[in-house]
């Protein structure tokens, strides 16, 4: 979030407004009386467009504040984009800076040129795809070779390039470099300033923060971890990491037969298969390769917890995953009194393929030959 | 970083968040499951690996054995990609036909079809997509599978290879066939 956003734009040296972050009105409220002056409370929320859902309240007075804080703590915002809805659970109260021009800096991976691309534009507080759309010159890139990395030349040749102010000019490559730093430091996907604020006073500050990391590259910044479970956790996740899959191993789906596969390939293939044989996909679960027979069968009981399946389909081709432990682990499951028991079809090809057909075999299941005979079966199981 | 290595004249990179590579009957690089690959003259480049195994099975059972296939990863930014791969099959005399699978995200099967259409006239080229029937914005398994906006979504790639004349398979089960119908030889 926000806040979040900004305690690591301000551990890289990029200026940001004046704060306190709060999740009690009384606290905000405390804060104002304190530091008198106009002050700007801003929820904070993972949603885009929360000015204009009403996210964003302005006060003046310790009262003003209370007032406001306490109608915001606890309101869903809602916009076309998140229909749903988010509950602003804290708020970030900033100095309401006079301000002079806006700006836009970004930093992505570009994956056809395989490098950081550092996008700027004097378009600043907009929507930077809908400044992209209708007036894509006015966004100025720079792809950074990352074996060379981040030099001031390349802020100032971008300062030139995207029209900006010259107020910018002279605090641009402190504020770019230091995004890079970020960037390369956390492993982020993106690193966005919107706007990037020159104040009447001759300032530049980051008005407000977008920091998307790489959940895969977490695990190098435990210290990040705790920030992640603030946040409103995305459940699939939670479930997959809390029985040893990557974070990204398992999704639900809106469909009625489970997917259980080894490799993301073969999970999607499978889900299309059940789509070609008329059915739908209640998930996406790839055990990942080499899974041992208690990772396959905590996959199964997670999978069956979704009320949704109706049907399983387990769809192994073994290259490093052994078809012995995958056999091992659907008896186990199923051997469990406390799980949940679906119509499954099960194939099991590849490495070790003879010795798991022969557990299965003895446990009273015939694994069929074909990810399509497995996918139209279980499309007839889920209908039974 | 690993860009300056993967381009030092000798060296390759393939992956990262790969199954390798094999040539059977000469080398494997990797973790693939031999058995399931026999010596012949399609090469196969996919972004997935047990995919891999399942389309190669799939082309073994059906008499097509390979002359080199390439798991190039599935993850965003990879060493190797599908156009890379390309140009060596293009002129290997070894390779006569191609089969490339891809999945939804990114836009390396756009870039693969092109270069097809614009490089590779003599060798009948066959595809498939992975993930055709997944939700948008979902990261499914691989950090490359993953629609965002209109980037990488399956119908641009179905028509990128639609443009190109590269028949593309609705399951693995029918990539033999496409490219027995593209040979001019039975089944």
């Amino acid at each position: 979030m926000e806040y979040q956003g900004k305690e690591l734009f301000r551990r890289v040296g990029i200026a940001t407004p004046r704060g306190h972050f709060s999740r009690d009105a009384a606290d905000v409220a405390a804060f104002v009386a304190e530091n008198p002056g106009s002050w700007v409370l801003k929820s904070q929320v993972l949603m885009g467009g929360r000015g204009k859902a009403g996210g964003i309240k302005f006060a003046d007075t310790p009262q003003q504040a209370s007032e406001l804080a306490s109608e915001l703590l606890g309101k869903v915002l809602k916009n076309v984009q998140n229909p749903d809805g988010e509950r602003v659970s804290a708020l970030l109260v900033e100095e309401k800076v006079a301000i002079a021009s806006e700006a836009y800096v970004s930093i992505t991976i570009d994956r056809s040129t395989k490098k950081p691309a550092v996008l700027v534009t004097a378009q600043g507080g907009m929507d930077v795809e809908e400044v992209a759309a209708h007036d894509p010159e006015a966004i100025s890139t720079f792809w950074i070779d990352p074996a060379i990395g981040f030099s001031p030349f390349i802020a100032r040749r971008l300062a030139f390039a995207a029209k900006l102010p010259l107020g910018f000019h002279k605090h641009f490559p402190a504020i770019v470099g230091g995004l890079y730093k970020l960037f390369m430091e956390y492993g982020a996907n993106l690193v966005e300033i919107n706007p990037l604020v020159l104040t009447e006073d001759g300032r530049v500050i980051a008005s407000d923060a977008k920091v998307e990391l790489d959940d895969n590259g977490l695990y190098k910044h435990p210290h990040l971890a705790e920030w992640r479970n603030e946040s409103p956790a995305d459940e699939d996740q939670e479930a997959a990491v809390a029985i040893g899959l990557g974070m990204s191993n398992y999704a639900k789906l809106e469909g009625d037969i489970g997917v259980i596969a080894n490799g993301a390939g073969l999970g999607m293939g499978t889900m299309d298969a059940i789509r070609n044989a008329g059915g739908s996909a209640a998930n996406f679960l790839d055990i990942g390769g080499g899974a041992q027979a208690e990772l396959v069968k905590k996959s199964y009981q997670l999978v069956v917890s979704d009320p949704k399946v109706r049907a399983l389909f387990i769809n192994i081709f073994g290259g490093i995953t052994r078809g012995d432990q995958v056999a091992r682990g659907i008896v186990q499951a199923l051997a469990g009194d406390d799980v949940r028991k679906v119509p499954l079809v099960v194939r099991l090809t590849g490495t070790n393929e003879k010795e798991g057909r022969a557990i299965l075999a003895e446990a009273g299941m015939n694994p069929v030959e074909t990810m399509d005979e497995g996918a139209r079966i279980a499309v007839d199981l889920a209908r039974a | 970083m690993l860009e300056v290595v993967a381009t030092t004249p000798g060296m390759r990179i393939i992956g990262p968040n790969c199954p390798g590579l094999v040539s059977p009957g000469k080398a494997l690089l990797g973790i693939m499951p031999g058995h399931v690959f026999k010596e012949g003259r399609i090469g196969v480049i996919s972004r997935s690996g047990t995919l891999t195994y399942e389309i190669v099975d799939g082309l073994t059972k059906a008499g097509f054995g390979q002359s080199t296939c390439v798991g190039i990863g599935g993850d965003p930014i990879i060493g190797t990609t599908f156009v890379d791969c390309l140009k060596a099959f293009a002129s290997d005399p070894e390779t006569d036909a191609i089969v490339v699978c891809g999945e939804i995200g990114g836009s390396d099967e756009e870039d693969a079809a092109a270069f097809i259409a614009a490089h590779v006239p003599d060798k009948p080229c066959v595809a498939f997509i992975g993930g055709r029937s997944a939700p948008k914005g979902k990261r499914l398994g691989h950090a490359g599978a993953i629609i965002s906006g209109n980037v990488g979504t399956p119908e641009s790639k179905l028509a990128a290879f639609a443009k190109a004349g590269v028949p593309v398979a609705d399951r693995p089960s029918q990539i033999p066939a496409l490219l027995a119908g593209k040979l001019g030889v039975p089944a």
